[in-house]
């Protein structure tokens, strides 16, 4: 403020009058930025930054979906995997006993006994087909709400894969066709069946000849771990790097968004020091004139 | 000179401090009085006698008028100041409380909402049969209905107490200021061409009115010779010696046009473009809210158009079309944005299916309806619908911090004005406590002066007994 010759009473007042008023506001603000941690509350407080600030949480946002469903997602492979790998011990022991059964050591009891046992098999083998994850059926592909295979192991699923999205431009499985997974080169419930009937039949050769099939559908079920492995590797990589994008993001926006806590205290020091020295200055400087003296 | 001519002499002295004590009593009565300028008393020397041996002596002082301070240029340039100060003020004050429907709360924004129902959709993928998450889809959507409903809610309100403010204004003040324009210039006038030099007072009010309307409406001054003002709006003369015209505010219930009337000749016209003052700034915040409200409007239509056509290609879990799941009225979409509620009865007409037969897992419209995320459709620049929701914030955020940059600048110029004119007009206390002890000492002095004349009169009249 310059005074031109004259400083008359009521023009100091005014113009502490203002002092005051903005430090009484600026005070406020920075009192609010303290006590919230936060120094962007409204879109003027962000400036140009407010564009970069939405986008921002929204791909922080983004990130912790793409957690979730990677989550989800490995959580289901998983259970598939353990499926198959069940499946993987129940033709490991079919093939046992077919080695053994295609033996002419072994007689027509010993088969019909083994024959038993492959039903069982089989059975577990199908029991798996039919594992299910959150009340959907894996191997059922996209129609997950109905069983992949009724009770001779015939598929009854659908020929679509389930997908998830696990980042922006990524998917994983989260289903799979049954009838290609388990069914695709080489029909595993096919080769079960197969060595049943031989067993049933007591025909050693027939038996030994089964065992290629045996050996074909546990290369068919290697397939599909290996392809389940993929899956639960593509989903188990967006999951990580949804995390730490979800961290690299977090200290962007708090770049932005968040009050230096040092600056801020520092601030509201020097603001309430004035704010006081403009009061006393109000209160007692302004109002002395010569009429006191008289 | 004779004695008597001393008595003469001293009793013009002690009329003339007698009024300028009276001056000075109503400049410190005064001194906190909005708009009151310092008054004093202009005298001069009396136009001398001529005495006896070609000697001329003096008769005292006179009073030659009572004037007030004051600077016209400094004047005009406060009134343009005040109606800028105004305008800029009442745009930050207006676009401050609109901005506070723009909280930038982590969670709260129009962006973060529309991505938390896009969020929604990508959780769906993992299983789009799955009711809770069907359910939490359409949780997400009726929250950003109720969000835009709530932020056009604002922009309405913010319209309407525009609305209600400006007609207060003309009708509340702005006419009666003018009409009493008129009549103190009647007053100026008649006391300029008279020479009474008593109506420094009413000049004072003149000015105040001046400065007050042009706080109100942007009115530039132009002074006169004759003491009158005429006051401007724009290039329109609405105040014109002691003839004044008035104005009013408009609102065309048909197409929603705004109308600054001022009555003319012929008519009425309409200078809508030329008013400022707490007005124009008025005017201009409304111009910001109507746009971000047709902004809003645009979204909604956009989003909603958009999103209903693609969930009507694809089929729900019962194996029919989708039907439209968000709703809104034309000509007011934001205010009426909403879901259809049947959805939150029945999650499963979410039409995620691409075919009827795809089974549970059948996401192929899901995955289309989550693409629309990145259309490029919204507004004249092309935006995708969070970037075109987020332009929305940066303008507000944009306008605030511009309307709070020239209401800061126009307030410290204003401010300095108003101390320079305090500093030559204004009342300054401690001048007045000096002139009070001159007058009384000029009081005291013309009265011992006469004291001593009256001492020697007397003794003339003891040596004539």
């Amino acid at each position: 403020m310059t005074w031109v010759g004259r400083s008359t009473y009521g023009a100091r007042l005014a113009s502490l009058n203002t002092e005051i008023s903005k430090l009484t506001s600026q005070v406020a603000d920075v009192q609010v930025d303290a006590a919230s941690g936060l120094k962007i509350h409204k879109p003027s407080d962000a400036g140009a930054a407010v564009g970069r600030l939405h986008n921002l949480r929204e791909q922080h946002a983004n990130q912790d979906v793409w957690q979730e469903n990677s989550g989800y997602a490995m959580s289901l492979l998983s259970t598939a995997e353990e499926a198959v790998n069940e499946m993987v011990d129940s033709f490991t022991r079919a093939r046992e006993l077919a080695v053994q059964m295609a033996s002419e050591n072994y007689d027509g009891d010993d088969r019909t006994n083994a024959a038993v046992e492959v039903t069982n098999l089989l059975e577990d083998a199908i029991q798996m087909g039919n594992i299910q994850f959150d009340g959907r059926y894996v191997f059922a592909g996209g129609a997950y709400d109905g069983e992949a295979y009724d009770s001779t192991g015939a598929y009854t699923g659908s020929t679509t894969e389930p997908t998830t999205l696990v980042s922006d431009a990524i998917d994983v499985a989260t289903g799979f066709d049954g009838s290609d997974i388990l069914q695709g080169t080489t029909d595993i419930y096919d080769a079960m069946n197969t060595l049943l009937t031989e067993l049933q039949n007591n025909d050693p050769t027939a038996v030994a000849t089964s065992i290629g099939d045996i050996d074909a559908a546990i290369d068919q079920l290697s397939s599909a771990l290996t392809r389940i492995g993929i899956e639960w590797q593509t989903a188990e990589d967006a999951g990580i790097m949804a995390e730490s994008m979800s961290t690299n993001l977090r200290g962007a926006i708090s770049n932005i968004e968040d009050a230096d806590a040092v600056e801020t205290y520092t601030r509201l020091s020097e603001l309430q020091i004035a704010y006081e020295a403009a009061l006393q200055v109000a209160s007692s400087g302004a109002s002395s004139n010569l009429f006191s003296f008289l | 000179m004779s004695l008597l001519s001393s008595i003469r002499s001293a009793a013009a002295g002690l009329r003339a401090a007698s009024l300028g004590l009276e001056v000075t009593s109503h400049n410190v009565a005064n001194a906190s009085t909005e708009g009151y300028t310092r008054k004093s008393v202009q005298q001069s020397t009396s136009t001398p006698i001529k005495q006896k041996g070609n000697v001329w002596l003096g008769m005292g002082p006179q009073v030659d008028a009572v004037t007030r301070a004051s600077d016209q240029f400094l004047g005009l340039q406060r009134t343009t100041a005040a109606g800028d100060d105004s305008s800029s003020t009442a745009l930050y004050e207006s676009l401050s409380v609109l901005e506070a429907s723009f909280s930038e709360e982590t969670g709260s924004t129009l962006p973060d909402l529309l991505g938390e129902f896009y969020d929604s959709l990508a959780t769906l993928t993992s299983n789009p049969s799955e009711a809770a998450y069907r359910t939490n889809t359409i949780a997400a959507a009726e929250k950003l209905t109720y969000a835009v409903n709530a932020t056009a809610k604002s922009l309405d309100s913010a319209v309407e107490n525009t609305n209600a403010e400006i007609e207060e204004i003309f009708e509340g003040k702005v006419n009666s200021l003018l009409s009493r324009l008129g009549d103190l210039n009647a007053l100026a006038e008649s006391a300029h061409s008279t020479e009474n030099t008593g109506a420094t007072d009413t000049l004072d009010e003149r000015d105040a009115v001046v400065t007050e309307l042009a706080g109100l409406i942007g009115a530039t001054v132009e002074y006169v010779g004759d003491g009158t003002v005429n006051l401007f709006v724009g290039g329109h003369a609405v105040v014109s010696g002691n003839s004044a015209r008035t104005m009013e505010w408009e609102v065309d219930g048909a197409t929603g046009d705004l109308k600054v009337l001022m009555s003319a000749d012929s008519g009425k016209i309409n200078v809508i473009d030329e008013v400022g003052g707490r007005v124009g700034g008025l005017l201009e915040s409304h111009d910001y809210s109507s746009g971000w409200l047709d902004d809003l409007n645009t979204f909604v239509e956009t989003f909603s158009d958009e999103f209903n056509n693609q969930h009507g290609l694809g089929y729900d879990q019962s194996g029919g079309f989708g039907s439209d799941l968000f709703q809104y009225t034309a000509g007011s979409e934001a205010d009426t944005f909403a879901i259809d509620t049947a959805f939150m009865d029945d999650p499963t007409l979410l039409a995620l299916a691409g075919s009827p037969t795809g089974g549970a897992g059948d996401q192929d419209n899901l995955r289309l309806l989550i693409d629309l995320q990145s259309n490029q459709t919204y507004g004249t620049s092309n935006q995708t619908p969070e970037d075109f929701l987020s332009s929305i914030y940066s303008s507000v955020g944009q306008a605030v911090v511009s309307a709070q940059t020239s209401a800061e600048r126009d307030a410290v110029t204003l401010g300095d004005l108003e101390a320079l004119h305090s500093s030559l007009t204004a009342v300054s206390l401690d001048e007045e406590a000096t002139s009070l002890i001159a007058y009384q000492a000029a009081y005291q002095a013309s009265a011992k002066v006469i004291s001593a004349a009256d001492d020697m009169l007397a003794v003339l009249m003891d040596m004539a007994r």
